[in-house]
């Protein structure tokens, strides 16, 4: 049951959640699973209406950096087991992860990616262009230097996902307001006080920001200033096909990706570096554009020619919320007690929102320090400890 | 003899029945509701479909049929081959951003 509530909101709370996506909903579950009895969570738009649910669906394994490769195997483990704990069928399939590339000049960095995630017990291995034709048979390899290829990535449907959670949440007694607005935060003595929403105030002493493109601005009412910006990326689907496509086909030459959904689509979008970025809400656009529909169908029939006759039945777009070295930011700000971000995935966060979410339930519960949330705290970026994830396509 | 099947969405086969039984598992919004039994979803789009599932809504919801909003319409009008597609002229980027 996912009732529409139009209450006023609750007084109190123990914890206040902002957005319904994928982090918001996983911290609320793993918070109430932890113990934590009043918590509600603020959705200005419906379950999954942003980030989440305009996404790809895709969880990969294949990372540059320890961090993301830890997180997303954890969420792997916890994506093979959700549709048992959540009791939703979430459709999560792995058909793996072909990442392939056009440029001799990647093979040294997708080698030494494969190292580390072979390290990490990610079963990811090299391929040449031809073996490439054992896992998608008619895949134009004219141009391919070389591939990565990882069996235990796969997909699963974002809405089923956000659904499965937001219904556990109600079984633990997590209120979840939609169509609810945050219209102010006070803090008082360097602490969060009570969130002010359209629907009533709540007091409460805990505020997690999971407000994904919005993040950055719920932020700056509190006074944290996040390095992050918001970019416009586009998606399409196509009409319903028998299953052809076991993996996720993706490239780290022009950005494509499309992977067959379990209704039969393809799904796919491509990156486009002459989309401008933006850092405020007002100036968010996810109208669709014509050039996405023909960069995509252009670099869809180079490298998969008998997608020619298949039709595209339509295509949106959602925001990233990205930062400056595309890897997610988590915990706290010092000086700020109750306030915790799980923001900036920068196109990821539907792949590593599941064990996020468990790891920050516990650090915000025990205040035991998590050592990846710690090497993903904002101040990395003043301490310029920077590792950009080279691996950010799409 | 089992009752005879109404389709509201004769794309994808979602009944009137499976609308209605999506609105009490929670799916009380047009946006949602789509995602949930892939209502308008299908070849036409909606076109065949959403005014019926909009007045339905309406109905359940106990509201007049005019506040029900109707989905996102999303490109193209009509389903078009990655074929037709790739054959378009690549469209400048937008210029017209902040």
């Amino acid at each position: 049951m996912i009732p529409l509530n139009r209450d006023p909101v609750p007084a109190t709370a123990d914890a206040v959640v902002v957005g319904a996506g994928i982090n918001g909903l996983t911290t609320a579950y793993e918070l109430a699973r932890l113990g934590v009895r009043d918590i509600v969570v603020i959705e200005k738009s419906y379950i999954g209406s942003g980030s989440t649910g305009r996404c790809g669906g895709g969880i990969r394994q294949q990372w540059t950096t320890e961090e993301n490769i830890r997180l997303a195997q954890e969420s792997v483990g916890m994506y093979e087991n959700m549709s048992a704990e959540l009791g939703y069928q979430v459709f999560f399939r792995q058909g793996g992860y072909l990442m392939i590339t056009e440029n001799e000049a990647d093979l040294p960095a997708m080698r030494r990616a494969v190292e580390l995630q072979n390290r990490c017990n990610v079963p990811t291995s090299f391929l040449e262009p031809s073996e490439c034709l054992k896992i998608v048979p008619d895949l134009n390899i004219s141009r391919l230097k070389g591939a990565t290829f990882c069996p235990k990535d796969g997909t699963a449907y974002p809405f089923a996902v956000v659904w499965g959670y937001a219904r556990a949440c109600h079984r633990l007694g997590v209120k979840i307001s939609i169509r609810t607005a945050v219209t102010g935060i006070t803090v008082a003595d360097g602490r969060i006080a009570r969130v002010d929403t359209d629907r009533g105030s709540i007091a409460t002493p805990i505020l997690v920001n999971c407000a994904g493109p919005w993040s950055r601005s719920l932020a700056a009412s509190v006074g944290v200033n996040l390095p992050n910006r918001q970019e416009r990326h586009e998606i399409m689907v196509s009409e319903s096909l028998k299953p052809f496509l076991d993996p996720m086909v993706i490239s780290i030459t022009n950005g494509i990706y499309f992977s067959q959904s379990m209704r039969g689509e393809i799904v796919g979008g491509i990156g486009d570096p002459a989309e401008p970025h933006w850092t405020e809400p007002g100036q968010f656009d996810t109208r669709s554009q014509l050039r996405f529909a023909v960069r995509f169908a252009r670099a869809l029939t180079d490298l998969y020619p008998r997608a020619g006759d298949v039709r595209m039945m339509r295509q949106w777009a959602g925001m990233y919320d990205v930062t400056p070295d595309h890897r997610p930011i988590l915990g706290g700000v010092p000086g700020l007690d109750g306030y915790y971000h799980i923001c900036g995935f920068s196109g990821h966060g539907f792949m590593l929102g599941p064990m996020t979410g468990r790891r920050m339930a516990k650090h915000i519960t025990t205040g035991a320090e998590d050592p990846i949330i710690a090497s993903l705290s904002l101040d990395r970026f003043d301490k310029g400890d920077i590792q950009p994830d080279a691996f950010v396509v799409g | 003899m089992s009752k005879p099947k109404v389709y509201l969405c004769r794309c994808e086969d979602v009944t009137v029945h499976e609308f209605r039984e999506a609105y009490r598992e929670g799916f009380t919004e047009i946006e949602s509701l789509k995602r949930y039994t892939g209502v308008g979803t299908g070849f036409c789009q909606g076109k065949g479909c959403l005014s019926e599932s909009a007045g339905l809504l309406a109905e359940l919801r106990g509201c007049p049929p005019q506040d029900i909003r109707p989905t996102t319409i999303r490109p193209p009008a009509e389903p078009m081959t990655f074929a037709q597609l790739a054959a378009l002229d690549v469209p400048a980027a937008e210029e017209d951003h902040p």
